[in-house]
């Protein structure tokens, strides 16, 4: 009987501006689920969820930030050890689109060197309230050399494929450093976040 | 317990409980539960017209966090409550007996004069609830049903109460696919093949060959048990209680084997003549886990000449158990072997490592042996020669034992006997014991089983093999194994770690915060200001909550003018607290608060500070404080004050800021100011009212938060045309005040410089003019020609030059060491610098 529920354990983290849907994303993702009344996050939320990738289960621990500009240098600080980071615009939000930039600095000072980056453009169903084209999107995410998906957690659009490529994507970079003992365990929170904080080796 | 303790314990307790629920009396108990001697805290507690008595299991002593309390019972204190105090001998003096409805639980306390005391207390008051209870007949017992592990569906309270912890993921992912496995288990059959043969002492000789034995089926077992007694019972086997398989045997057995497969010894255990061998296909090797053995010597010595030895272990999803036993021997003693069957079941015990198992907990058992019940009635001839084994039968112990008083072997199960007795045989031969003792025929030889889904094909004896005085006994059984479907498994698998992962999710802890933001409003300096920030804990887990650092730095929760009542709790569930927050800008802050809203526009609601909420294992809250601020003279730089051309009160924040930022005195300074117009003012009240004042000054600020700071801070603040609104005191400790909120210390020479040239007046003078700004300067040296006139009417106002610079130093240079600064100080008090003064205040 398999003993340990899961071979790995990654942290992800969602950020963006508030009201761009990074809460409906994960709730989606979570719980399959999707509300439209809007309750900005205050604070920082997680979520766990586990998938399987190349016969390995990775459980997923995803961490939902505050938007709202006031909270962003907080959130900064729960960016150190994620391993990856989804950060999402909202397609019909313009501002949410410029500030793309922004957040993408904000990584680079303050995650891991290594992270794993993924650029969202969400609610891709309002297709008649759009004001960010798709290949905007893409350009920005070429610019940069990251990941780009548009998404809709409304429509349940990409939001699984999401995760997963991401997920694949940090799993391809521990695979190379599978045999490198130092990179078996990364703290995850700043707040020892006990038992689930600890990166595991693969240890099935 | 001494009082301090009792108080905290209480305090600890009284958590436990909502508002309304009163704890009138704890007392410290023991419990005798087992060999254990536990610790039992016991509350009285009232709610409305209703009390009960709580019994707490102490997990750590003294309690001091809620986690350290686990309810043990609740007990309603109703008509059928009573507390039986009757004394007993030693140990018995000191305990007492609950009794609640039907049951009674025993309670000792510690012979100690000062739990006697409390003891006394604690009757006193069960007894005059009682008497309330009987005079009412009724009360509300509502409110103990939060505290009962009862009915409630969705929430479990053991966990809400903090009782235990929830499961945590991986028994959770456990206790699911055990409770699923029907869905992904199937049951394939087995055939297992039981022996068992008394050998009579014999050793296996070299052409004893025993195929006729074990491989007599069809098709090859997939499982052998093979059981023998008696291989060897000389004294010293006996004395040694020896356990070292006997390697001639196992190489017999593994020879005997039906030949169309391969076989291989799982597992022998031996004690002293008795032996059991587990021999398997080789190809279920990898389904086979948790192997472990066991043995029981009975009897009087129980040296193990007659007992039990037994196997155990997992194939598949199914445990297995073999139990091979010799018992008692002689006809008469059929008790004694009743008895060496209940000790057996009661012994054995297989622990795999992490668990221990007896006989019972096993899904399938098979217990051979040769068990020695006889034949009762004696009429030899009879038997001998009967060939209708079933007219025969009743006459069986073990039949009248086990079938018909239901003495041994209760839930097990045998076969139909078709075989000859298989005792007593001349050795050599097929004939009836022919020595004199002239035994009796008898069925000592046995195989039981229990268990669901197992079926006996085969029931036999061994006729042709001799050697002993007993002829071998096999049973053949299809049992069916519970196996896994992989294929169902892994979407059961699947399914299960979403449930764990849902189950996960849904078990955060959770705070709820009646408002994330908290507004102060207009705050001014050296007031107190305080809101209220309600939390509580809705969900069905206990909270541990903390408020934590915004950063990795070590700065602390929040900016050091807010001071929160609890950094730290916990919250069981349904219980709420309100947390205190506190600000007050003092002088220290003054300047901070400043710099911290300088990038505000006016008027608007700006967060002072956010608090960030951590809920140990749970989501983070952020609260944000808001606040305006009412700047002051205080917490301004020097220059600033120079600059101001109208009252402080009409300048916004960001206005003062700019001027703050000008170090460079783009703005010129107000013309004819010699000193900031608000050291000047309080300087000339005290010139005028304040020298001959006893202890204008203290080294203890006794006036530090006098509330006339305020009045006197608006009086600067307006430019008021009133009159000074303070006490010569009050102004003292306002021109103090002023100078400790500048941004930088009025004295700008390092602690070095003073350490070196503090005892050298001319040097002094050279560090007053080369290490400070002219401005320093001079309100330097005014200030200290005011200390000058202080210290001239020393006869007057009792002020000495130590005083006077004990209470200045520190504000005016804010050094670590204050030493060098009082001798720096002292300097000028001693010295005569008028003539310096009047030079440095001529420069422009
Ligand atoms: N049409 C549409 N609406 C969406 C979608 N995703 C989110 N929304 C809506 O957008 C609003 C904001 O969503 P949230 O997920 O709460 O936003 P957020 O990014 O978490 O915001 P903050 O917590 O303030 O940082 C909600 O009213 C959602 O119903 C989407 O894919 N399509
Ligand atoms: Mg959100």
């Amino acid at each position: 009987m398999a003993k340990k529920t899961y071979d790995l354990l990654f942290k992800l983290l969602l950020i963006g501006d508030s009201g761009v849907g990074k809460t409906c994303i994960l709730f989606r993702f979570s719980d399959d689920a999707f509300t439209s009344t809007f309750i900005s996050t205050i604070g920082i939320d997680f979520k766990i969820k586990t998938v399987e990738l190349r016969g390995k289960k990775i459980k997923l621990q995803i961490w939902d930030t505050a938007g709202q500009e006031r909270f962003h240098t907080i959130t900064t600080s729960y960016y150190r050890g994620a391993m990856g980071i989804m950060l999402v615009y909202d397609i019909t939000n313009e501002k949410s689109f410029e500030n793309i930039v922004k957040w993408l600095r904000n990584i680079d000072e303050h995650a891991n060197e290594d992270v794993e980056r993924m650029i969202l453009g969400n609610k891709c169903d309002m297709t008649d309230k759009r004001v960010v084209n798709k290949e905007r999107g893409e350009a920005i995410a070429r610019e940069y050399g990251i990941r780009f998906m548009e998404t809709s957690a409304k429509a349940n659009i990409n939001i699984e494929k999401a995760f997963c490529e991401l997920a694949e994507a940090i799993l391809d970079k521990t695979a190379d450093n599978d045999n490198n003992p130092e990179n078996q365990s990364i703290v995850v929170d700043r707040k020892a976040q006990d038992n689930s904080s600890v990166y595991k080796g693969c240890c099935a | 317990m001494n009082n301090v303790t009792k108080n905290s314990i209480l305090q600890t307790v009284e958590q436990k409980f909502r508002l309304g629920e009163v704890v009138l009396v704890i007392f410290e108990a023991y419990q005798i539960v087992g060999v254990e001697h536990q610790n039992r805290l016991l509350a009285i507690v009232k709610s409305g017209n209703s009390s009960a008595l709580f019994a707490f299991n102490v997990s750590n002593y003294p309690p001091v966090n809620l986690s350290d309390l686990h309810i043990e019972s609740v007990i309603p204190i109703n008509e059928t409550f009573l507390i039986d105090c009757s004394s007993g001998f030693g140990i018995s003096s000191y305990q007492f007996i609950i009794i609640s409805g039907n049951e009674q639980t025993l309670y000792y306390y510690y012979p100690d004069p000062e739990i006697f005391r409390s003891k006394e207390v604690f009757e006193r008051t069960l007894k005059k609830l009682i008497q309330e209870y009987s005079e009412e007949k009724h009360g509300d017992f509502q409110w103990l049903e939060a505290y009962k592990s009862s009915d409630l569906t969705d929430i479990d309270l053991n966990i809400a109460l903090n009782k235990f912890p929830p499961k945590n993921r991986e028994s959770k992912f456990r206790e699911e696919l055990e409770r699923r496995k029907p869905e992904y288990t199937i049951h394939e059959p087995y055939k297992i093949y039981c022996g068992t043969w008394n050998v009579n002492l014999n050793a296996p000789g070299e052409d004893l060959s025993l195929r006729e034995w074990l491989a007599t089926t069809e098709d090859a077992p997939d499982i052998y048990a093979i059981g023998l007694q008696e291989i060897d019972m000389s004294p010293e086997t006996i004395l040694r209680g020896e356990i070292r398989p006997d390697y001639n045997w196992i190489a017999k057995i593994m020879e005997g084997l039906h030949p169309a497969d391969q076989y291989e010894e799982l597992l022998t255990v031996r004690l002293v003549g008795m032996m059991l061998t587990i021999v398997i296909k080789k190809s279920l090797r990898g389904s086979i886990s948790k192997c472990c053995s066991s043995m029981v010597g009975t009897g009087t010595l129980k040296f193990g000449n007659k007992g039990g030895v037994g196997i155990s272990f997992q194939i598949n999803e199914t445990f297995m158990c073999f139990v091979n036993s010799h018992l008692a021997a002689h006809v008469q003693e059929f008790e004694r072997r009743n008895e060496d069957h209940d000790e057996i079941l009661r012994r054995m015990s297989f622990n795999d490592g992490f668990k221990s198992r007896n006989i019972l907990e096993h899904h399938q058992i098979f217990w051979i042996g040769d068990l020695n019940y006889r034949l009762t009635k004696t009429d030899d001839e009879g038997i001998r020669t009967f060939c209708d084994y079933e007219k025969i039968f009743y006459l069986d112990q073990l039949y009248i034992q086990r079938v018909q008083e239901k003495r041994v072997f209760r839930d097990f199960q045998e076969g139909k006997i078709n075989f000859r007795p298989t005792y007593k045989y001349d050795p050599g031969t097929d004939d009836w014991d022919s020595s004199e003792k002239n035994r009796a025929p008898a069925w000592c030889d046995r195989i039981f089983w229990k268990g669901a889904r197992i079926e006996q094909i085969a029931y036999e004896s061994v006729m042709q093999l001799r050697m002993s005085d007993h002829k071998p006994v096999y049973g053949v059984f299809i049992a069916y194994i519970l196996t896994r479907d992989e294929a169902k498994f892994k979407k059961v698998h699947e399914e299960v770690l979403k449930t764990v992962d849902k189950y996960e999710n849904d078990n955060q802890p959770q705070i709820t915060v009646a408002e994330t933001d908290i507004d102060f409003g207009m705050i001014r300096f050296h007031e107190h200001y305080s809101r209220e920030l309600l939390v509580a804990n809705n969900c069905h887990l206990p909270v541990d909550f903390e408020f934590i650092s915004k950063d990795d730095s070590s700065n602390g929760v929040c900016e050091d003018w807010i001071n929160i009542s609890h950094l730290k709790g916990e919250l069981i569930t349904g219980n709420s607290l309100s947390i205190r927050i506190d600000i007050f800008i003092d002088e220290k802050a003054a300047s901070k608060i400043i710099r911290r809203l300088r990038d505000s526009t006016p008027g608007e609601k700006v967060p002072l500070d956010i608090l960030v909420l951590h809920v140990k294992n749970g989501r983070d809250v952020f609260i944000t404080i808001f606040g305006e601020y009412q700047p002051s003279v205080f917490g301004l730089r020097l220059g600033t004050l120079m600059k101001l051309q109208k009252p402080l009160i009409e300048y916004t924040l960001q206005e003062l800021v700019s001027i703050d930022d000008d170090v460079n005195n783009t703005i010129p300074y107000h013309k004819d100011a010699k000193a900031p117009r608000e050291i000047w003012l309080l300087t000339d009240y005290l010139y005028r009212n304040g020298l001959l004042i006893p202890h204008l000054f203290t080294v203890q600020r006794k006036h530090k938060l006098s509330p006339r700071i305020c009045a006197i801070r608006d009086w600067l603040d307006e430019w008021s045309t009133e009159p000074f609104p303070g006490t010569p005191q009050t102004a003292g400790e306002a021109l103090l005040k002023i100078l400790e909120a500048l941004p930088e210390p009025l004295v700008t020479i390092t602690e070095h410089n003073l350490s070196i040239y503090a005892s050298y007046f001319d040097k002094c003078r050279e560090l007053v003019v080369n290490k400070m700004s002219l401005l320093n300067r001079k309100i330097f040296l005014y200030i200290l020609m005011f200390l000058k006139e202080i210290q001239k009417n020393y006869a007057n106002n009792g002020m000495d030059d130590r005083t006077i610079v004990k209470v200045f130093s520190h504000p005016m240079c804010r050094h670590q060491n204050d030493q060098h600064c009082q001798r720096f100080l002292l300097q000028f008090l001693a010295n005569d610098f008028k003539e310096f003064a009047k030079n440095e205040f001529a420069k422009q």
